[in-house]
């Protein structure tokens, strides 16, 4: 149980940039653009924080370049598409690989460096209270900033989405762009507004990992995150309630690799029998291969049988091109 | 639409209903060149100067030995284009180059260690069991998008992720002595044979597979069936095409020819399994099997650009304090330059007197 418990407090930090990443892609999914980009903004967003605060700015002055860095790339992204009616999966892989490449080839000089990383602190007030719950108390209500955040705005999010003017908007410009254009709701002006969303939070996700948890960078840091992230909106059914239990659970299976370190599958039952497959299974290497193995299985399971058309933005991926234009 | 009033007139912008030919070749050396500007601006942030970094590559790919090495790039690059190229065609995103590389790779090095006493026939078996391994991983994609429609974009990337680490894992399983971390050598039997500066069997099967997808969209009713769908997938069904065949037998040739892609640089430029052994390959065919779009010559084109790419990064990362990553920062900008140029040039700006509301309904009536 203790082991268990162990786990799911490694699982906290690898949640919140999947959760950040996943909730801003959820945005621009709606409204009918697949930003494929998340993993390169998440890259630059990552490094950005960190030359701040390796250059002497403050943990919140890390955070705020790093949502501007990726917002600057994902208007990029939507100048391409929105405007100039490129290949969103083009336009996205691109942005992806260079967002990574730029990343990579800058953070060169910044790699190696360590700064002490947001610490975990209680909210104010009923903070303690909260701490003091058996089990998951600690687990939930003793992290950082950033995944208080991240918490705080999946209601938001929700809200947003699901409950106000602009929700709506956003939703017709991603299922009925023709009709809503008609009607004075200009599609492309909130297809603008939300890859802008998108990159904030991919920004604030690439903060999440070097600020709150790495406190380092390293090439390709984001070690394909971004592209999780992808992967449980669909799972989560383009909703950001949803989007949690998904992120947590991919964030488990990240936080194994950590987690999993010298594990004794011998106390395992058939040890003797099994060993060879437990000697696989418990490789580390093996061990980094599962959250991709899990998110290919997990878009199996809820595909299968049910109609994903349904509820995916019936004009995902389309350009919005005026008659006449 | 857009416009602008000016006065009496509007500014439109308006679709270019032509294509033309000297444009779209306009654009890519346009592409070609804001990129080599761009990477020069970056190079000299590390204090390097763009100008001899640029002779140092060109002068080495000019020499003997770099064009060797040209050639040896170009043999997987092409393969896994062609890989990404053919199921693009048909409107299908594999973006898994790499994980048929990885998987052609890691088969190829166990079947060449396996069979020591099969003579020179463990060359062969050592490729085709490549081959057989990438069309069983890009099957899983083909399948899962033909029958549940699971995004392919996804599932090809993960697996790509997935078998980066599956080849460094093979590796491990394979290892050979040594101080660094390689595959065990592989038995003379199962290594081709090479000529001039370190060109293999591949050039030969990399010529071949690029013959056949040529003949494959000319001759053939199945390419025929590719480019249908590609144009209008409801319409191809419609008139009774199986979508389910075009799919998965896209993704099944992109896996054969990425898988011997990957086998290939095993038994011929390696000779062993090594971890990494493809550098972003699988990316690098995505912008390849972009540039390329509908007309298999500019695939050619493009895998020499970024073979030369490839040859040229590599000589300054040796020579000059420049990171790796260049060569990706390359692909990227190149390929974002081509679609803004693609972009402006599909859109020309036409000069119209304006009409008013009512004027243009009386015309209509």
């Amino acid at each position: 149980m203790s082991q268990f418990i162990s786990l799911l407090e490694l699982a906290v930090p690898a949640t919140t940039p999947l959760l950040l990443a996943c909730l801003g892609e959820i945005f621009s999914e709606r409204s009918g653009v697949l930003n494929l980009g998340i993993e390169g903004l998440m890259s630059i967003g990552a490094l950005a924080a960190i030359i701040v605060v390796l250059s002497g700015g403050g943990l919140w002055a890390g955070v705020l370049m790093s949502v501007v860095v990726a917002g600057v790339g994902a208007l990029v992204f939507a100048v391409l598409t929105i405007s100039l009616k490129s290949d969103q999966v083009v336009s996205g892989v691109m942005i992806a690989l260079l967002g990574v490449a730029v990343a990579n080839f800058y953070g060169n000089n910044w790699s190696g460096e360590t700064i002490s990383t947001f610490s975990q602190t209680k909210l104010p007030l009923i903070g303690d209270f909260l701490a003091s719950i058996p089990y998951v108390g600690e687990l939930l209500f003793m992290n950082t900033p950033l995944d208080y955040l991240a918490l705080i705005l999946v209601p938001i999010s929700w809200y947003v989405l699901f409950r106000t003017k602009l929700g709506l908007k956003i939703t017709a410009a991603g299922n009925e762009s023709k009709a809503a254009d008609t009607m004075g709701i200009d599609p492309i002006k909130i297809r603008y507004l939300t890859v802008l969303i998108s990159g904030l939070f991919a920004g604030l996700a690439g903060a999440a990992l070097s600020l709150g948890f790495t406190g380092y960078w390293t090439a390709n840091l984001i070690d394909s995150r971004g592209w999780i992230a992808i992967a449980i909106v669909i799972v989560a059914r383009w909703d950001p309630l949803k989007a949690i239990i998904g992120a947590f659970a991919f964030g488990f299976t990240y936080s194994l690799q950590f987690g999993l370190q010298g594990f004794n599958y011998q106390s395992l039952p058939l040890s003797d029998a099994l060993s060879g497959t437990y000697e696989f299974l418990f490789d580390p290497i093996i061990i980094s291969t599962y959250p991709f193995v899990v998110t290919i299985a997990m878009l199996v399971f809820f595909s299968v049988g049910t109609n994903t058309d349904l509820v995916a933005p019936q004009e995902l991926a389309k350009n919005y091109i005026r008659e006449g234009e | 639409m857009k416009s602008i009033k000016l006065g009496d007139f509007d500014l439109r912008i308006r679709k270019r209903e032509e294509e033309s030919k000297y444009i779209n070749i306009g654009v890519i050396l346009g592409a070609v060149v804001s990129s080599f500007i761009l990477i020069g601006i970056a190079i000299s942030s590390y204090g390097v100067s763009p100008i001899e970094a640029y002779q140092l590559g060109f002068s080495y790919a000019l020499s003997p030995s770099g064009f060797s090495g040209l050639i040896v790039r170009m043999i997987p690059l092409l393969l896994v284009g062609l890989a990404v190229y053919i199921p693009l065609r048909a409107g299908l995103y594999n973006v898994a180059g790499g994980a048929g590389i990885y998987g052609g790779g890691i088969a190829a090095a166990a079947i060449g260690l396996a069979t020591p006493s099969f003579g020179r026939l463990s060359l062969l078996m050592a490729l085709l069991g490549g081959a057989v391994a990438g069309m069983v991983i890009l099957a899983i994609p083909g399948v899962l998008r033909a029958y549940w429609d699971i995004n392919e974009i996804l599932t090809t990337l993960l697996l790509s992720f997935m078998f980066v680490r599956l080849n460094n894992y093979a590796v491990t399983v394979m290892r050979g002595e040594g101080g660094t971390l390689t595959g065990e050598a592989l038995p003379a039997n199962a290594v081709s044979p090479t000529i001039g500066g370190g060109i293999h069997i591949g050039l030969a099967i990399a010529i071949l597979g690029f013959v056949l997808s040529y003949f494959l969209f000319r001759r053939t009713a199945f390419g025929y069936e590719i480019d249908m769908f590609g144009d209008n997938p409801t319409a191809a069904v419609r008139s009774g095409i199986n979508r389910n065949k075009i799919i998965i037998g896209t993704f099944l040739i992109g896996g054969l020819l990425s898988g011997i892609a990957g086998a290939s640089e095993v038994v011929g430029l390696h000779g062993r399994l090594l971890p990494d052994f493809s550098p972003g390959y699988g990316f690098t065919a995505v912008a390849i099997a972009i540039i390329g779009r509908k007309n298999i010559y500019r695939v050619l084109g493009a895998t020499f650009l970024f073979a030369f790419v490839y040859i040229w990064g590599s000589r300054i990362e040796l020579l000059l304090p420049v990171p790796t990553a260049v060569i990706a920062v390359f692909e990227a900008t190149v390929i974002l330059f081509f679609l803004v140029g693609e972009g402006i040039v599909n859109y020309k700006v036409n000069v119209e007197k304006q009409t008013s509301a009512e004027e243009k309904e009386v015309s209509s009536v």
